[in-house]
């Protein structure tokens, strides 16, 4: 069932945000074939270039700044707004009564959700690319790639769990969303204002615990008083990783009981609270 | 199995509200049943109960014995009153959906069933009219060969045909073995069609009898005994 | 729906006196076989469980009888159908004589308001 839930989900969430993105990376390659043609990015954007061709780059530069930033936001917001319509909406109605339990439930949304994030991702990084890489710059990137890679298995701990709580965080950004839909439906004939309240809520709650975890655990292992100076490379790794690993442990914690916590109140709600009107 | 349904002190109270008080019912297969009550009287409570929609305040429901879950989701066919698909959906991808989740959905049937309405299983939901809409669920629910179908309302707001060929398709394709639940007010235009009704009123069961033993007994149509109950 | 019942007297007694009138007007042939209870109750727009009942009361009148996997029948006993026709015609006419009579009207009286009714008729 989790398998027909996810590929249900697929299919219907893909429609759009393959639009979406398809028009991101046709508008990339249009911008880079506007540089080409103009001789290149560096003419077109210096003070050298004819006006017109200056204002035409800038707003070009303008435009995919903006519209990679709105197509983040919308990734996000739309995973956050398909849960809701799915399951807290009329189509409720059909999605609450299907034979599968609320966990596979969200599970399918949120790999699905999950999946698009790193899609989102890899294409922005693709439309930067598309439009401003250039042959010096990829000599540079690639080999930084490949070094990476080469020093992943001589990575320090506190690295690693710095690793871990990236990749967890999206777990964290969708789960969050599918928490503040999940409650935000209990506000009766409001449920996306009360998504949206809870949403800035938890998000003041989470900034405030986070700097003050940090700060506690930034004093209690004295992070505040980093000095490596005089010191040698392995000594300094040796001596931050020393610092480091606790207060990094401390914080995926956090992060890992948040996720749960999530994910808990979000089943829940959809099992006990469920609110269809 | 002699029990589809059974229902033990059952309550479910909306904070202060109570919408089911302590109720006691049990259902046998094979049957059609009215569940008729005025507007607010806890109908749609119930079959909201049924489907896990919502869980009881106190007491217990069970379908063939199992509480709400998984496994009587899988042989309770249900249809709201509000048009729950997914309206970008074509039809032909609406039964793709049933057929995917449910068991015992019969595709064939399905499409019998469209193509006698004339309509195309390429239109998309949202093109349809509010009438055809429901059709499309209608078909879909009914095209499910479940033990329990659930139809809250579903001759509320049509016109007279629609409301004809709504309940032919509900006679014509249960399964024998099968009970329907069907809720109403509106007793005149389904009380042929019911073996047995279920009298509802502010959360209570007042009533629930065969149908023929009420003209038999009373002399008078479940319309009009249901007037004289529920008279203000 | 199709049928016209009146939901005040029970369902099933109205369709068994609904199909014993068919037969007996000829809607439904000597032999002729049934629809299955299932579309039946379609047609009339009524319970199957009714149905069923009604064709078991015209089973045991012998009006129709079930072949175990072919369906339902219409007897080909043409005497007792025949016989059926004239009860029901001498029930109505009982009835009528006895409306009359009410109304002051005496056996002569009627037969002659009868005739006299026949003849404009043809007139």
């Amino acid at each position: 069932m989790l398998g027909k839930l996810f590929k249900q989900e697929w299919r219907s969430i893909s429609k759009l945000l393959l639009v979406l993105h398809g028009f991101i990376l046709i508008f990339a390659i249009l911008s880079r074939i506007f540089f080409e043609a103009s001789g290149g990015f560096d003419v077109a954007t210096s003070a050298g270039a004819g006006k017109i061709v200056s204002v035409i780059a800038a707003l070009l530069i303008f435009f995919t700044v903006l519209i990679l930033f709105c197509a983040a936001m919308f990734t996000s917001v739309y995973i956050g707004y398909r849960f809701y319509k799915n399951v807290f909406t009329e189509q409720g109605y059909l999605t609450n009564t299907l034979p599968v339990t609320p966990t596979q439930i969200i599970v399918s949304k949120g790999l699905t959700g999950l999946l698009w994030t790193v899609i989102d991702l890899i294409v922005l990084a693709a439309a930067l690319l598309i439009m401003f890489a250039t042959g010096e710059f990829m000599s540079v990137l690639l080999p930084a790639f490949g070094r990476f890679f080469q020093y992943l298995s001589a990575l320090p701990a506190f690295c690693w769990i710095f690793l871990i709580m990236l990749l967890l965080s999206p777990f964290l950004t969708i789960l969050h969303l599918y928490f503040c839909v999940a409650v935000g439906s209990l506000v009766p004939n409001h449920k996306i204002l009360g998504a949206i309240g809870v949403y800035i809520i938890s998000y003041v709650a989470i900034q405030i615990l986070s700097t003050f975890v940090l700060a506690l655990s930034g004093i209690g292992f004295g992070v505040a008083n980093i000095d490596t100076t005089g010191m040698t490379g392995a000594e300094a790794t040796y001596y931050l990783g020393n610092l480091l690993t606790p207060m990094f442990l401390i914080i995926l914690l956090c992060e890992i009981i948040a996720t749960l916590v999530c994910f808990f109140v979000t089943k829940y709600i959809m099992t006990k609270k469920l609110n269809l009107e | 199995m002699n029990t589809i349904l059974e229902c033990k002190n059952l309550t479910k109270r909306y904070g202060r509200k109570t919408a089911l008080d302590h109720i006691n019912l049990s259902l046998r297969p094979g049957r059609i049943i009215g569940l008729l009550g005025p507007n607010g009287s806890g109908k749609t409570t119930m079959i909201k109960l049924i489907n896990g929609l919502l869980t009881p305040t106190e007491g217990e429901i069970l379908i063939r014995g199992m509480a709400p879950g998984v496994k009587t989701k899988s042989i309770v066919s249900y249809l709201p009153e509000r048009t729950y698909l997914d309206e970008s959906m074509r039809i032909a991808e609406a039964i793709a959906y049933f057929k995917d989740f449910y068991a015992d959905f019969d595709e064939k049937k399905a499409e019998q069933m469209l193509n006698k309405v004339h309509l195309d299983p390429s239109a998309r939901i949202k093109t349809l009219s509010k009438g055809n809409k429901e059709k499309v669920q209608l078909i879909l629910v009914m095209s499910r060969r479940a033990k329990l179908y659930c139809l809250d309302e579903p001759i509320a707001g049509v016109d007279p045909a629609a409301r004809d060929y709504i309940l032919s398709t509900i006679i014509g394709n249960y399964e024998p073995d099968a009970t329907i639940l069907l809720s109403t007010h509106l007793i005149t235009d389904v009380e042929n069609i019911l073996d047995e009704v279920v009298f509802i009123k502010d959360g209570h069961i007042t009533m629930q009898e065969e149908v023929e033993t009420i003209r038999d007994k009373e002399g008078k149509s479940v319309d009009d005994l249901f007037r004289e109950v529920f008279k203000c | 729906m199709a049928w016209n019942l009146d939901s005040s007297r029970p369902i099933y007694t109205q369709i068994v006196e609904r199909i014993s009138l068919d037969i007996i007007a000829g809607k439904y042939k000597p032999g002729a076989r049934l629809p299955s209870v299932r579309d039946f109750a379609t047609e009339a727009g009524v319970n199957p469980n009714t149905m069923q009942k009604a064709l078991a009361e015209l089973e045991r009148e012998n009006l129709v009888h079930s072949e175990r996997t072919s369906g339902r029948f219409i007897t080909e006993d043409t005497a007792m159908i025949e016989k059926m026709r004239e009860e029901l015609a001498t029930a109505q006419i009982k009835e009528f004589m006895e409306k009359m009579h009410q109304m002051g009207f005496d056996n002569e009286k009627t037969i002659g308001l009868i005739e006299k009714i026949i003849k404009e008729g043809e007139a």
